[in-house]
């Protein structure tokens, strides 16, 4: 598939894409288009323009001057290219917005940062003019074609959003292992069956396309919640818009790879959850299926967290039958055989089996933070408002 | 990314209900012409992964039992454990509860619906 690049005004790049899934390429030349009758040279434009993706990406970045250039870089190596490529400089102090610029991609910066993802990717969405909007991490790098998959999604009546499948991009320490059979899981099993009673609990925030409308509509990504995926995710639903899962589409965010990190991304995951279900619990009442999901999603939440690091070890000490302490990994087979059936293709098996004790571990963790989330947002009513990057 | 507990609790059992009724849900849209080979071969790969989970759940709890049988015969005399035979640690009774709690929970859910989901107000298009 061959790929056209031309820089626009603002110094990024734009392109053509021939192989569009939208529409049929062209070839009409802007000297072919002046030579013409006013009928050709108006349907050459058409045409013209009908070979554009019409989608431009948003890629919010803080102090990423590590990782952002392999994330623009992925951009431009894709199968279906976008008409923009928008880097959010959100005031960073590293150099990011400098390493972006060099590689030839619009930067903007605003002037003062806007103190989250979110208002880092509204800040750019004013000057969004094309029919989708794609919001990628500055830490995530695509699969070459996974903006072609997931564009195709959009073609679907009703849909305001589509998400891909997420896969940690280092797999080697404990918390990148844990991390890496959760999203496998997740990612194999729960999300597609979530798909396909048409309701993905949240397109993932590191790698969604949006309907610009439907987007705008909405105000852009709120910053109410920790979670601006979550949020943006169940008001679409409540608007009455539909939102997809696409496996196909390959996305590797850079996970947190030490506890440090790892508990700041579970502290903002775990209270965003909250903070959503508090916002949104009466809205998604109407909504079929959703209101089951994070129901039983809240019931866990609670229940099994406490089970896990309450009444499991009492009940073993009271006992003395540490045997009861098998009931921490009695549900293996669970994770292992959706995780071992996406793995083994990709022969990760191995890595796969490697990284299961790992997971166990950053199971028991995310208790510990989900506890203290519903216990901080619920009983004592404070409200985590500080964005905090995980990595 | 929801920080949840993947695997425990009604939320596994939940998912798996939800993909053994798939084949169920689409042999419908079968009927009413809404269906396709993708479609059914999507529905059977994540049935056939409930019911992978399931069988490995049986065996799992077969295994254990085994396990922990011939630890108790090494513990106690063969003579006290002759009348004894090993079985699965995953019992039905617990299972049930379990069954119990997700009904439970999916039909106060509904209950919360009738009392606090706001009205929709009928379009007069």
């Amino acid at each position: 598939m061959t790929v056209h690049f031309s820089p626009n005004r603002e110094g990024g790049f734009s392109s053509f894409s021939p192989g569009s899934l939208l529409e049929k390429p062209s070839g009409v030349s802007s000297a072919q288009r002046a030579g013409s009758t006013p009928g050709e040279r108006e349907k050459g434009f058409f045409q013209e323009e009908s070979a554009r993706s019409h989608l431009t990406i948003i890629v919010p970045a803080y102090n990423e001057a590590g990782c952002i250039a392999d994330t623009i870089r992925s951009l431009k190596t894709q199968t279906v290219q976008p008409d923009e490529v928008m880097i959010v400089d959100d005031f960073s102090s590293d150099g990011t917005g400098d390493i972006a610029r060099s590689l030839g991609v619009t930067v903007l910066r605003p002037a003062a940062n806007t103190g989250s993802k979110a208002g880092a990717q509204n800040f750019a969405l004013a000057h969004v003019r094309t029919k989708f909007t794609m919001a990628i991490d500055g830490d995530t790098t695509l699969a070459p074609d996974a903006i072609e998959k997931l564009i195709a999604a959009m073609a679907e009546p009703g849909v305001a959003a589509a998400c891909g499948f997420v896969l940690p991009r280092h797999v080697s320490t404990l918390w990148e292992r844990g991390r890496y059979i959760e999203y496998m899981f997740a990612f194999s099993f729960y999300k597609p069956v979530q798909d396909y009673y048409t309701k993905p609990l949240i397109s993932s925030g590191c790698f969604s396309i949006y309907d610009t409308r439907a987007l705008k509509a909405n105000s852009g990504w709120s910053q109410r919640t920790m979670a601006e995926d979550m949020d943006l995710t169940w008001s679409f639903y409540q608007a009455g818009h539909k939102v997809r899962f696409v496996p196909e589409a390959l996305c590797y965010p850079i996970e947190p790879h030490n506890y440090a990190f790892m508990a700041k991304q579970l502290r903002r995951w775990s209270h965003g959850f909250v903070q959503n279900v508090m916002l949104h619990w009466r809205g998604i009442l109407n909504v079929p299926y959703l209101r089951f999901l994070i129901s039983v999603a809240l019931w866990d939440s609670v229940v099994a967290s406490i089970a896990y690091l309450v009444a499991l070890p009492i009940i073993a000490i009271a006992t003395r039958q540490p045997l009861w302490l098998l009931a921490y990994v009695i549900d293996l087979p669970t994770v292992l055989v959706p995780v071992l059936s996406r793995a083994i293709p990709r022969r990760e098996g191995i890595k796969a089996l490697a990284s299961i004790p790992a997971f166990f571990v950053l199971r028991t963790v995310n208790a510990l933070f989900l506890l203290e989330a519903l216990w901080t947002e619920m009983v004592l009513k404070r409200r985590l408002a500080v964005y905090e990057k995980g990595h | 990314m929801v920080a949840g507990l993947p695997g425990t609790g009604i939320g596994g059992i939940f998912f798996l209900l939800s993909a053994l009724l798939m084949p169920v849900v689409e042999f419908v849209r079968t009927l009413q012409g809404r269906s396709n080979l993708r479609r059914w071969r999507f529905v059977l790969r994540h049935s056939g992964i409930a019911l992978g989970i399931l069988g490995a759940m049986w065996a799992t709890g077969w295994l254990l039992g085994q396990l922990l049988f011939a630890l108790l015969r090494t513990r106690i005399s063969a003579t006290a454990t002759a009348a004894l035979h090993p079985h699965n640690v995953i019992q039905a009774p617990p299972l049930m509860l379990t069954l119990g709690v997700l009904l439970a929970v999916l039909l106060s859910v509904g209950i919360f619906r009738r009392l606090f989901a706001p009205r929709r107000v009928p379009s007069t298009a």
